[in-house]
């Protein structure tokens, strides 16, 4: 197989919120068209990691490119435009309270393709049964159990046809069967061809999907590779993380 | 209705604290010190612009009516003194205190502090009320006459710079009766009780997290403006059927 | 003494920079406008939401503020002699100055500062950023209408404040002070109305744009959960009172200079 070519880069990338140093001088690749899990202890900076790429943080050094696009340098109106393309989804559904799933979905649509209100909402519709969600399309975010929220905003993302979709701890939280079908949905993307980003500590969902591991810890990256040799790397902090050893440097 | 069932427990348990002398003591001097501190500089800086607009609508009506502005000076400050020092200080108040106590109390009330308190059998109206409400009736009086003189000294240089109207003849008294002044002081110390009595009140109806605070503090804002509106008419009536 | 200039100077930086980032707001706000690209169903949704549920706040308010006048001239009537004075005295303060400024700051608290609560559980939500993250920008979406909604409702409503206000000065004449509500009205017609109307109007409109970009401002810097948007509510309503009266003075001295 050969080397894919990177969709989204960063480059030697710091962070620090006030005197708490998040990331420093992390360099990573997100290969295209290939399913990348971030993996790493809670609050090794995951979530801060990936907001870079979209632009709702920007580092205090260093640099990060999207395609041909330096991303942190854009400015907000440019940045929709690349949102559009590379669309983050919320580990908190961050749906609309006071509208349906239905008008959730619409509102996307009809913000992107400049269609009336009742169009948008019979192309949410559509997507909502591609995903098989048709029976949420009335319901209120709030009276729904929280995998069907995930799934709903899930589909809200989709409703924009991102060319990479980055994916904040889609199953954390989770009951087993609802994360099986978000995994499946993840895996259905995969083969579409579009480039996934996910941030997990899920090891199921790792084996399930991932092309690639990135395991963050210590403000750095500590692994890049494969997803075999993830699991059966020689190093006691992956070793510690990934057969969840109570002893060990985390 | 359920907040006005705990508008009306909380008037009464402050009547009986107010019989018995039971203030709250350091913690009501606490109270003062920040509710005055808090308001003073928002109060002195929105005053002198009352006073410079009150001045300049004041004068186009005379010059209207009357033409001659021998008067305005102290038809200013009876007016001042009577209506506008007290109103405003009173609506300034539900403003800047009223909305901070609805946040504050709601916030505990929704991070269930409120509860933990009943449970430790404090009574979180004697802790929390009782010290605001007499507070912001002292601080509501000192920021109404501190507020007045401010409005009158900036209305007092448009007068002079707009108007030619110099201080001696601005400066009259003439017009100020002891009427006046029993009126302005009562209208402020109602005002200054009512405010923080329904805030409260409001803070601990919230429910619901961020939103019920939220909820809860634009509530407080619109009830104590408009009963501070509605308590001015009354007593302007009242002072009006009294002369 | 070092610890009071320290605070007072940290304060005036930070009114510093929120004025600074009001102004960028009401930039963004009005370069949002144009090409005027609205949501018409969310438009009308705000004016309803925003414009008819104030009505009976403002009816209210406007009444008694009339009533209040009335009363309040009185005083300086009987020491002048100056009959024509209660109704031209009354009219003109509630048209030009009273009407708008009061309607104003009870607007403020109805409208606005819910608006910064709204928004403000949006961001706490990390809804706000998820719109930016679905690339809808925050500004056309929730602020636009807002903004068009605000400034349209009070000044529509402060033409029905105007009147109830006049309402209820002729209703005090005639009830409280026994004087012929007739007599009111000949005062007022004495003076030249219109002007003070429209000044009142345009301070209507003025005082509209201070409440939209004051709130959305404050709602959407919030930060720190229930306690966070508690505040912001709170720094709103002050900093729209403050606003107002700046705003009215401004247009009070330029009206007459004209």
């Amino acid at each position: 197989m050969s080397e894919p070519t990177p969709v989204a880069r960063l480059i030697g990338v710091d962070k620090s919120f006030g005197s708490h140093t998040v990331l420093a001088a992390v360099t990573l690749e997100l290969p295209a068209g290939r399913c990348t899990f971030v993996a790493g202890p809670s609050g090794t900076g995951k979530s801060v990691l990936v907001r870079h790429l979209v632009g709702l943080l920007r580092p205090d050094a260093g640099e990060v490119w999207y395609r041909d696009l330096r991303v942190d340098q854009l400015d907000e109106q440019a940045l929709l435009v690349l949102r559009r393309k590379c669309v983050y989804v919320f580990q908190h559904p961050t749906l609309f309270d006071s509208m349906s799933v239905a008008e959730n979905v619409a509102l996307v649509v009809k913000y992107h393709k400049g269609v009336k209100a009742r169009v948008a909402e019979s192309l949410a519709r559509a997507q909502l049964e591609r995903m098989g969600l048709s029976r949420l399309a009335d319901a209120r975010p709030p009276e729904l159990p929280s995998g069907e929220q995930k799934l709903v905003s899930l589909a809200r993302a989709l409703a924009l046809e991102p060319e990479t979709l980055i994916l904040d701890e889609p199953t954390t939280g989770l009951d087993p069967y609802a994360a099986f079908e978000i995994d499946a949905h993840v895996r259905q993307l995969k083969e579409q061809g579009v480039t996934l980003l996910v941030i997990s500590h899920d090891l199921q969902s790792i084996r399930r999907l991932a092309d690639e591991v990135v395991f963050l810890f210590d403000r750095q990256v500590r692994y890049q590779g494969g997803m075999q040799g993830f699991f059966e790397a020689n190093d006691p902090v992956l070793d510690q993380f990934v057969h969840a050893r109570v002893h060990g440097a985390i | 209705m359920a907040l006005w069932i705990t508008v009306g427990q909380m008037l009464s348990l402050s009547l009986w604290a107010l019989l018995r002398l039971r203030l709250g003591g350091r913690e009501m001097v606490r109270q003062v010190y920040e509710t005055g501190n808090r308001s003073i500089l928002f109060v002195g800086i929105t005053m002198a612009f009352i006073g410079m607009i009150g001045v300049y609508e004041l004068a186009s009506t005379m010059e209207a009516v009357l033409p001659e502005y021998s008067t305005l000076g102290a038809a200013t400050l009876q007016g001042l003194t009577r209506e506008m020092g007290p109103i405003m200080a009173g609506l300034l108040l539900a403003t800047r205190v009223g909305t901070g106590m609805a946040a504050e109390i709601g916030s505990m009330q929704v991070s269930d502090q409120i509860d933990a308190m009943k449970l430790c059998s404090v009574d979180p109206v004697e802790l929390l009320v009782l010290p605001r409400l007499f507070a912001s009736s002292i601080a509501s009086l000192g920021l109404a006459a501190l507020g007045t003189t401010i409005a009158f000294f900036s209305g007092m240089a448009v007068a002079w710079f707009g108007f030619s109207i110099l201080p001696d003849t601005f400066m009259s008294l003439r017009f100020v009766v002891t009427g006046d002044l029993i009126m302005g002081i009562s209208k402020a110390l109602v005002f200054g009780f009512t405010v923080p009595l329904v805030s409260c009140a409001c803070g601990f109806q919230a429910s619901g997290g961020s939103e019920g605070v939220g909820k809860a503090t634009t509530r407080a804002v619109v009830l104590s403006s408009f009963l501070v509106i509605v308590e001015d008419a009354l007593i302007t009536y009242i002072g009006e059927v009294l002369q | 003494m070092k610890m009071l200039l320290a605070s007072f100077g940290r304060d005036f930086l930070d009114s510093l920079a929120r004025v600074g980032s009001l102004n960028v707001m009401f930039y963004r706000t009005l370069r949002s406008l144009f090409p005027p690209r609205y949501d018409r169903e969310e438009l009308f949704r705000q004016l309803h939401r925003i414009g008819v549920r104030s009505l009976p706040i403002v009816i209210l308010t406007a009444l008694l503020v009339g009533v209040i006048m009335v009363l309040q001239s009185m005083t300086y009537v009987r020491k002048t002699g100056a009959t024509g004075f209660v109704g031209a005295g009354a009219g003109l303060a509630v048209l030009s100055e009273l009407g708008p400024s009061l309607i104003g700051l009870m607007f403020s608290g109805r409208v606005g500062a819910n608006a910064a609560a709204e928004l403000g559980n949006m961001v706490v939500s990390e809804q706000v950023e998820a719109l930016r993250a679905l690339a809808i920008d925050p500004i056309r979406f929730l602020v636009a209408p807002r903004f068009v909604a605000i400034v349209t409702s009070l000044v529509l409503l402060t033409v029905v404040g105007d009147l109830c206000g006049l309402v209820g000065g002729a209703m005090a004449c005639h009830w409280l002070l026994d004087i012929d509500w007739r007599t009111f009205v000949a005062g007022l017609m004495e003076v030249e109305l219109l002007d003070d109307f429209i000044v009142g109007l345009v301070k209507a409109a003025a005082f509209g744009g201070v409440i939209s970009t004051v709130s959305s401002n404050y709602g959407l810097t919030v930060s720190g959960g229930a306690q966070g948007v508690g505040r912001a509510v709170n720094g709103c309503v002050v900093t729209t009172a403050l606003g107002i009266f700046i705003a009215d003075y401004v247009i009070t001295w330029v009206w007459f200079q004209i």
